[in-house]
């Protein structure tokens, strides 16, 4: 945040958890509305949470801006109070399939996903990419959000012969179904989207010991905001400041870095905005924000129609100490 | 005034009181069946939400009752103002408003009649037009709570119209009613007109002259009357000087 606020006024942020479970999502959001008397929505996390709030935002007409979910349910159709900054499941989807597909020639993609809305989010992202190359999925299988049971989804994609398998779902699970396929000989490719956290993802590979390091450039996980080691941009090395000063024991990683590239686009709305701020100022200033530089190579383009900020993924693979590297398919 | 005036007069008096009555009573009727589809649908609308929280509301999981609350209210946008859910002392746990709960809803009143399981009343004020439609929340035969739905009176009204039908028909109605009423004001006063003229040329000294009405009513027969006492005049001596 600028020292001194924007205009004078500084921001004041009321965090409330609502532990991934949708009907707290609601209740937080109501009083927030109700009783913080909010100017603003921001940062709302999950797919299934945040969709339960799309009604309120509409009907109290208070924007809603930053949301961690790339579901397309949130984004289409348009929404006036509701702003996107990281680009969609849909565009995730699409850049694996792009991969696999295009680039290293994959006739065979399959799907494991949690079975709930984000894990069908992800799932009609990737069976519309294939679409678009007349092809379809050889499997898909699901399973419980929250469990570790991914034995029997394993053994259907096994079977499936998939060249690379689209994986939907929490890092712990996804991990323990890369190892189990290792295990069984079946060495395809491995994609999950952003949402899965990247580091945690990373850790929890190295420590699976069925994972060969051999294997760890086959698990890809597209990105919505670059490495958060990039320091040769502006926007990143800000962050990495900021975050070793107010938070040292942080290791940087790609949730902390997207939600400060949020923090920045609702900073340069309120600079646009000027001193007479309202809701209606601050929507305005939004969506004139057009090829804004807020330091990450990519710019900030809204538009009055165009609720999504940050067009464009990234690709990132396991390295040997289970971090993420960007690469540039070739 | 004349007579066929006073007759036409008469006859939309006794139209528009007719009119009158119809319309308080079409009202009356409308009224008793929108509070009868209150008090059964909605009712079972409240009554089945009340089952489904109860157990939230004695736990005061109030995240659980709001998502339920809500959810049900976004499903029938339509007909649903507001719910409410008061724990057993009336304080307000939780409620689908987003911005201010209006202030008149704070002041609801929890209590249920002996042998009343709901209670029904109409909350306008302040823009705020709805059945209120409230139920206990039950633990088997304990109460732990209170629960009340805004059923939006503009969905009432809409679902049990007095439709625009009916006002073109009372229209159509009165409007017969008037010509009937114009007509028979003419039959009646029309041979008294004709007995006026008649009389007046009596009256200047034409007996001879002749008047025929056939009715046989008093009209008919004060008609022979004067015809009578015309040629009685006519013999007179005295009436040809």
């Amino acid at each position: 945040m600028p020292r001194g606020g924007v205009h004078g006024r500084k921001i004041q942020i009321i965090s409330r958890d609502d532990q991934y479970d949708p009907p707290k999502t609601v209740a937080n959001t109501q009083r927030l509305i109700n009783q913080d008397k909010v100017f603003a929505l921001f940062d709302y996390v999950g797919t299934p949470t945040s969709v339960k709030i799309i009604d309120i935002v509409q009907e109290a007409e208070i924007p809603a801006l930053g949301f961690f979910t790339g579901a397309e349910a949130l984004r289409v159709p348009h929404r006036p109070f509701m702003f996107h900054v990281r680009d969609s499941y849909y565009a995730e989807a699409e850049g694996a399939v792009a991969y696999f597909v295009d680039k290293l020639g994959h006739k065979k993609i399959a799907v494991m996903y949690q079975e709930d809305a984000f894990g069908l989010a992800v799932l009609s992202g990737v069976q519309l990419a294939l679409e678009r190359r007349n092809m379809e999925t050889v499997a898909t299988e699901t399973y419980k959000r929250g469990s570790m049971d991914v034995e029997k989804a394993m053994l259907t994609i096994k079977n499936s012969g998939a060249d690379s398998v689209v994986m939907v779902g929490t890092y712990s699970p996804l991990a323990k179904f890369i190892g189990l396929c290792n295990v069984a000989g079946f060495r395809p490719y491995f994609h999950t989207v952003s949402f899965v956290g990247s580091e945690a993802f990373g850790k929890e590979i190295i420590k699976d010991r069925n994972i060969p390091a051999t294997e760890y450039h086959k698990i890809i996980v597209t990105q919505v905001v670059p490495s958060p080691f990039l320091d040769s941009l502006p926007g990143v090395r800000e962050y990495l400041t900021l975050s070793k000063k107010h938070f040292p024991n942080d290791e940087p990683n790609f949730v902390a870095l997207e939600g400060f590239i949020n923090a920045k686009v609702l900073v340069a709305a309120l600079e646009v905005a000027g001193p007479d701020l309202t809701r209606e100022s601050f929507v305005n200033a939004l969506e004139s924000l057009y090829k804004y530089d807020i330091g990450i190579g990519k710019r900030i383009n809204y538009g009055v129609l165009d609720h999504q900020g940050l067009d464009g993924i990234y690709y990132s693979r396991v390295t040997k100490d289970g971090t993420f590297e960007i690469f540039i398919p070739m | 005034m004349k007579v066929k005036h006073k007759i036409t007069l008469s006859f939309l008096f006794i139209i528009a009181l007719l009119g009158a009555a119809y319309y308080y009573t079409t009202l009356t009727v409308l009224r008793t069946l929108q509070e009868e589809r209150i008090s059964t649908s909605e009712v079972i609308l409240a009554k089945s939400l009340a089952k489904r929280i109860y157990r939230n509301v004695i736990e005061e999981k109030v995240h659980r009752i709001t998502d339920v609350l809500f959810d049900e209210k976004v499903l029938r946008e339509d007909k649903i103002e507001y719910i409410l859910v008061f724990d057993k002392k009336g304080y307000l746990l939780a409620h689908t408003y987003i911005l201010d709960i209006p202030k008149q809803l704070l002041k609801l009143d929890h209590s249920f009649p002996e042998q009343q399981d709901y209670t029904l009343s109409l909350v306008e004020k302040n823009g705020l037009s709805a059945y209120d439609i409230a139920v206990p929340v039950t633990e088997g035969v304990v109460q732990v709570g209170s629960l009340h739905i805004g059923i939006k009176a503009d969905y009432v009204r809409k679902l049990i119209n007095p439709t625009k039908e009916i006002l073109w028909i009372s229209v159509g109605v009165s409007l017969l009613a008037f010509l009937i009423a114009c007509f028979i004001s003419r039959v009646i006063t029309k041979p008294l007109q004709q007995l006026q003229d008649h009389a007046e040329q009596v009256s200047r000294g034409r007996f001879e002259s002749h008047i025929d009405i056939q009715s046989q009513d008093e009209i008919g027969a004060l008609a022979q009357s004067i015809n009578t006492m015309a040629e009685k005049l006519d013999q007179t001596p005295s009436s040809k000087k």
